[in-house]
């Protein structure tokens, strides 16, 4: 696994903040924060890279 | 009380300039491939007719279109192209997307030149195919004659 990205590391971070709202009996709070977690997630997981861009790149053919 | 208050607003702040940022790249990554979609079906489905008659209009509107894609990379990766965190990939050797604010002006540019290339190419994609014009036999259509050619 390569080196921790900033979003990486706010997700996790949330998550135990999460834990501890869970814990401590804020489980709205918890929600709150796990729903926030699931968009990073899916904003992470969908990052641009250049070899994808450059997939998209196009040539004539006549 | 007022320290974790400033303190969660500074993070929160943090965090959405960092979604906003990925959710830019990310929408203008989707526009390119829909644009690259269409064009490689487009370049696919006119090959054989452009090659022998390049000046058609679906074929200089697909060569028109061409660069207009590429220049929309260009601008992305150019608005990716911010300096990498220490120990990590930078975005030209396959690092994260970090965003540059000044390349956003360009980015915004490149993608309003886009829209407009690929709404023409999403009505070739869409338009009927062409059918021979149906020449009514003397004597007048007949029901076979209607059925054929749909009318």
């Amino acid at each position: 696994m390569g080196p921790l990205t900033i979003l990486e590391l706010v997700i996790s971070l949330l998550g135990g903040v999460s834990s501890a709202f869970n814990k401590t009996g804020l489980s709205n709070l918890a929600t709150g924060i796990d729903a926030a977690i699931e968009k990073l997630t899916a904003v992470h997981a969908e990052a641009v890279t250049k070899p994808e861009l450059e997939g998209f790149r196009i040539t004539p053919q006549w | 009380m007022k320290r974790i208050g400033m303190f969660l607003l500074i993070c929160t702040a943090g965090l959405m300039s960092q979604a906003f940022s990925c959710n830019t790249a990310a929408t203008a990554r989707d526009t390119i491939a829909t644009s690259f979609g269409y064009l490689t079906w487009a370049q696919s489905n006119y090959k054989a007719s452009c090659t022998a008659n390049p000046a058609q209009t679906p074929c200089v509107l697909i060569n028109k279109a061409i660069p207009v894609n590429n220049l929309a990379i260009d601008a992305l990766e150019f608005y990716c192209s911010g300096v990498a965190p220490a120990g990590q990939a930078s975005f030209a050797s396959g690092g994260p997307c970090v965003p540059v604010a000044s390349g956003l002006a360009a980015l915004n540019a490149a993608l309003a030149n886009l829209g407009p290339i690929v709404a023409d190419l999403k009505a070739l994609a869409n338009a009927p195919a062409k059918v021979a014009t149906p020449v009514i036999p003397p004597g007048g259509a007949t029901l076979e004659f209607v059925e054929r050619y749909r009318l």
